[in-house]
């Protein structure tokens, strides 16, 4: 393993660690599985729906992904790596509301929020659920605590911006998936940070280019996307270079895309001291719902959070928030800097996905 | 690995070739269900929950090509999901639970290196336990495991790199442990 301090070696007894303690092969009478199935009720296998063949419906985690085609199958998986393919809806509409709102975000020229995501249910209806298993939040804070003591100035404000966001997380009860923070320059470049778990990376993404460059601390190394692999449905596997994903980021993108019909007005409503207005959309893909509140500042015509939530059949899923927005604040052009900093390797990545139906 | 035709038989009903099937896979589950479980009762009731879907849903099976990391990913999730459900059952409780829950007769078994890696493992995460299995039970490269759990081998990578340096230490403070209890030579 490049940059891999656990030496050769090493790996060698835990294979064989693992190997010595493997549990005892214990058969199976295959006449009771059958009759234990005929013996079921049909209805309990509706949810046998979370191998590779349903890997099309697991994957878009993200609240902005897209209907999967073949391009947008592999750029989703991407949205796994650089946390940043954004969804929305094919449908929003109040007319006055949405025109407003979409003029405003055309204006804006950076935007920063952050992310959150909470599984619901268990996790065999929980798409990627898989992809952040039982993380840890007291030990996250407890962590960045600890490293707030020794920061410098500069790292110090972004940990505490952590701490303040995670701090707002202990109340819920939802499992947290994961956190976020997207900060968007001039409509093309987009730069995640990933919060929790795991806050050794950052990604940055120029959406004009199409340059997805990875940026991980721990090991001191930069990782450029050159490549994708499709799977396709009969196992071949198609490379080639890794497409563009749009002309502008998906923020920007997704919201100048919306359509303005079957959009449903909530009362206004007020957060965190603020007035807000509620446009709800509900869209079925591949046997999911997804709903999302749009919560749009009535002073500012501006989204102030974004509530997706993911339903199979009646059953919440997975839900996302999107809050802490920021707009047209300066943003340093150093934080979307993909130059290789001193002291780290670089290596060219592959971003894999599965071809639609 | 499983061919077209038998696939076939089985999604036509023909039992002799689902067991053909179970007796492929049936230890290779066991042991990943094992593995992230941590209790061999509980993954052999994942393993047969599986093999009883496969036999009622048989439309549900995919290419033979796809068939191995598709299974996994079945066990892995079960096993995954099984963990969510009973740590939601005892929520409230401490950690050290999973320990009251083993019955008097394992206490000799807990100087052995079996001992020690299944405490190591169940202090890791899940996902981590996976990513383990599927690579030194399993002997998975890290693509093919990328391929199995849906995630960019870079990533897996990353992880697998992490859950190695957590295990060594988890198992080698089990180990220090275990000497420092033992009585010291006269």
């Amino acid at each position: 393993m490049p940059n891999d301090p656990v030496h050769d070696n090493e790996m060698e007894t835990l294979h064989k660690l693992f190997q010595d303690t493997r549990p005892a092969d214990m058969g199976v009478d295959v006449a009771a599985i059958i009759a234990r199935a005929e013996e079921a009720d049909a209805q309990s296998i509706q949810s046998f729906t979370h191998g590779l063949s349903s890997r099309k419906n697991s994957i878009p985690t993200s609240i902005w992904s897209h209907p999967m085609t073949i391009r947008s199958a592999a750029l989703i998986v991407a949205a796994v790596l650089v946390f940043a393919l954004f969804i929305f809806p094919a449908t929003l509409g109040d007319k006055i509301a949405l025109a407003q709102v979409k003029e405003r975000i055309d204006a804006v020229r950076t935007v920063q929020y952050v992310e959150t995501s909470f599984a619901e249910g268990t996790i065999s209806q929980s798409p990627n659920s898989f992809a952040v298993s039982e993380p840890n939040l007291a030990q996250a804070i407890e962590r960045r605590e600890q490293q707030l003591k020794t920061a410098d100035d500069k790292t110090k404000d972004d940990l505490e911006f952590e701490l303040r966001f995670m701090r707002t997380l202990q109340t819920e009860k939802a499992e947290l998936l994961y956190v976020r923070r997207v900060r968007v320059k001039g409509k093309q470049l987009e730069r995640t940070d990933q919060l929790f778990p795991l806050s050794n990376y950052h990604v940055v993404r120029d959406a004009q280019s199409g340059l997805t460059v990875s940026f991980h601390k721990d090991r001191k190394h930069k990782e450029t996307l050159t490549k994708q692999v499709v799977v396709k449905n009969n196992g071949e596997q198609k490379e080639s270079a890794v497409a563009k994903i749009s002309p502008s980021v998906d923020f920007f993108a997704q919201f100048t895309a919306l359509p303005t019909k079957n959009v449903e007005q909530l009362p206004s409503k007020v957060i965190n001291g603020v007035n807000v207005i509620g446009l709800r959309t509900s869209e079925k893909q591949a046997g999911n719902t997804w709903t999302r509140t749009y919560w749009v500042n009535e002073q500012t015509k501006l989204p102030y959070e974004i509530w997706s939530e993911l339903y199979r059949g009646t059953q919440l899923t997975q839900r996302w928030v999107i809050k802490d927005f920021v707009y047209d604040a300066p943003l340093d052009d150093d934080l979307f800097s993909t130059e290789t900093p001193a002291g780290y390797t670089s290596s060219e990545g592959t971003i894999y996905g599965m071809e639609s139906k | 690995m499983m061919d077209q035709n038998t696939l076939k038989r089985i999604r036509d009903g023909d039992a002799k070739a689902f067991e053909q099937l179970v007796c492929t896979y049936q230890h290779e589950m066991l042991c990943i269900a094992a593995r992230i479980t941590g209790q061999v009762a509980d993954a052999e009731e994942i393993r047969q929950l599986i093999f009883v879907r496969i036999w009622q849903s048989p439309e549900k099976l995919p290419h033979p090509d796809m068939f191995k990391a598709w299974l996994r990913r079945c066990v892995v999730n079960e096993s995954i999901s099984f963990i969510r459900q009973q740590r939601r059952k005892r929520e409230g409780l401490l950690n050290g639970d999973v320990e009251d829950q083993h019955d008097a007769n394992t206490m000799a078994e807990k100087e052995s290196d079996a001992q020690h890696l299944r405490q190591a493992l169940n202090q890791l995460e899940p996902e981590q336990r996976a990513i383990l299995s599927l690579k030194f039970d399993q002997q998975m490269a890290v693509r093919d495991i990328g391929l199995v759990l849906e995630q960019p081998h870079t990533t897996i990578q990353s992880k697998l790199e992490r859950a190695i340096k957590e295990l060594r230490s988890l198992v080698s403070n089990a180990r220090r442990s275990r000497d420092a209890q033992r009585p010291s030579p006269r």
